[in-house]
């Protein structure tokens, strides 16, 4: 299908049936019928093919998503909030609605949590909740290693994980490829290839969680470059409390 | 009493030191003009030098090439996000090792207030690099922009080793003062001093700050060939060059002492 940019009538529309699918009153199936409407949005030029299937993963989503631009010729992903940006992006969230929905439920209906999970925010602090726009702008800034996208995307689809809400969203830490491969050096598991248990629990229960990591960065950065440094000087510097969470050395 | 440790030996760069102004802003992205005057804090030739823009979550970063060199100065497309006055500016110094131990830094430098340049010598004489040949420096002046001064391409990797060297400044410095003078009150091309949209108004401007320089007649700003006209080129560059921070031909004499 070609990817559409909602109208005003579409946004309008779409936040509705959001309210109702809250409300247990709208199906999954209406988020899809809405993409497909051509009265809500318009086609996006250059056009952009893209079919999303009808199970993935995130990783996987983001990455279909990414190189559907890459192949409409797309030289960036169009990130900022502009009003163009925004219903598209939207639509997107429509049209992988069945994928993307949370899948919590609260009073024995489905609780969304967070509009900014469907319709991009305005505000460049929340765009990273999209949950098309964000994975897939995790992607495309990790594209040259891709291998460093699995802490953040190796995730729920439907979920904001907690490297996405606290890495992700600033691009001083992400746009760094090697404090990237140090974070997963440290947290991913490499047998699951998803994040290693308890790394994200609170810092005051366990030592060199990603809350103390984030800390001891923003320290170390006063001091050294961190961009001008390799994940294993990134790592040698790191105090003894993340020594628990560094592979084992070889012996 | 809030105490802190040093213990890396990082220098602080005074703010005033570095300027950043937003020269063009398009959907492209933000052109901004650096201008930096590290000379003095002597941190290695060899070191990398960084300049970070930073507003919430948005982030760039851009190498500099040379900022150790007197009058420094570069551009920069900044497309990453759009430069505002909430823009943050870092400024880093890197030891030239790949050890990534900070030498210096600057933080939170915003944009300047483009008022605030005039009186900053270093952001009136641009200084580029081009291949001259087997000249060291040409000044070279352009009708609205004024003067550029161009220092042979050979020497970029030891400009700011040669340029801190005083039988440079003093050899190269009156010198290309007194021929902006020339051009700027010459027949064809004469500046109006009142005039801001001038490339010599702000260079009058700064002038006129230092208190040892006299004030341009108002009947020789015409263009007419004038003796006197010669006779306040040569007298202001006289001045100049006796500025307490100049006196060229004791830092000259100093120099050769020490060199014997």
């Amino acid at each position: 299908m070609w990817v559409r940019a909602f109208n005003s009538r579409g946004m309008q529309t779409f936040q509705t049936f959001l309210g109702r699918y809250q409300e247990g009153t709208a199906r999954i199936e209406e988020a899809e019928q809405l993409a497909e409407s051509t009265q809500y949005s318009d086609l996006v030029e250059p056009r952009i093919n893209i079919d999303i299937p009808r199970l993935c993963l995130k990783r996987e989503l983001a990455e279909l998503v990414v190189s559907s631009f890459d192949k409409a010729g797309y030289e960036e992903l169009p990130t900022r909030a502009s009003e163009r940006n925004r219903g598209m992006w939207t639509w997107l969230a429509a049209a992988s609605f069945h994928l993307i929905r949370s899948r919590t439920v609260r009073n024995g209906k489905p609780n969304l949590r967070d509009y900014a999970y469907y319709i991009l925010s305005e505000d460049a602090l929340r765009y990273y909740r999209h949950r098309v726009a964000g994975p897939a702008r995790i992607h495309w800034i990790l594209r040259d290693t891709p291998q460093n996208t699995r802490i953040f995307l190796n995730s729920e689809i439907h979920q904001v994980s907690e490297f996405e809400e606290r890495l992700a969203v600033n691009m001083r830490y992400i746009s760094n490829p090697d404090l990237m491969r140090a974070i997963n050096t440290l947290y991913l598991d490499p047998k699951t290839l998803r994040q290693k248990r308890g790394c994200v629990s609170d810092p005051n229960t366990r030592g060199g969680v990603l809350k103390r990591f984030m800390n001891v960065i923003d320290q170390l950065d006063r001091t050294y470059d961190l961009h001008s440094m390799s994940a294993d000087q990134i790592l040698d510097l790191l105090p003894p409390e993340f020594d628990r969470w560094k592979p084992n050395p070889v012996k | 009493m809030k105490r802190t440790f040093n213990y890396t030996n990082r220098r602080r760069i005074d703010r005033k030191h570095i300027q950043i102004r937003l020269v063009d802003s398009t959907p492209e992205g933000s052109t901004i003009a650096v201008t930096a005057e590290l000379a003095d804090y002597q941190f290695p030739i060899t070191a990398k030098a960084f300049i970070e823009a930073r507003a919430e979550s948005a982030f760039a970063r851009r190498e500099l090439e040379h900022p150790f060199a007197p009058f420094w100065h570069d551009q920069y497309l900044i497309d990453e996000f759009a430069i505002t006055d909430a823009t943050q500016f870092y400024f880093r110094i890197v030891e030239a090792e790949s050890s990534g131990r900070l030498l210096g830094f600057a933080e939170d430098i915003r944009l300047a207030n483009p008022s605030d340049l005039i009186t900053e010598h270093d952001a009136l004489l641009p200084v580029w690099w081009r291949d001259t040949g087997q000249e060291v420096w040409r000044l070279e002046f352009e009708t609205s922009a004024g003067p550029t001064l161009y220092i042979s391409k050979a020497l970029q990797a030891n400009f700011a080793q040669f340029a801190n060297d005083p039988m440079f400044v003093a050899c190269v410095v009156p010198q290309a003062f007194r021929r902006i003078l020339f051009f700027a009150l010459s027949e064809d091309d004469a500046q109006d001093v009142t005039d801001p949209e001038s490339w010599f108004y702000e260079w009058y401007r700064w002038m006129m700050s230092l208190s040892e320089l006299k004030p341009l007649a108002s009947e020789l700003e015409d263009g007419i060939h004038d003796d006197r006209k010669e006779d306040w080129i040569n007298e202001t560059v006289y001045g100049f060059s006796n500025l307490t921070s100049n006196r060229f031909v004791n830092a000259v004499s100093n120099a050769l002492k020490e060199r014997a």
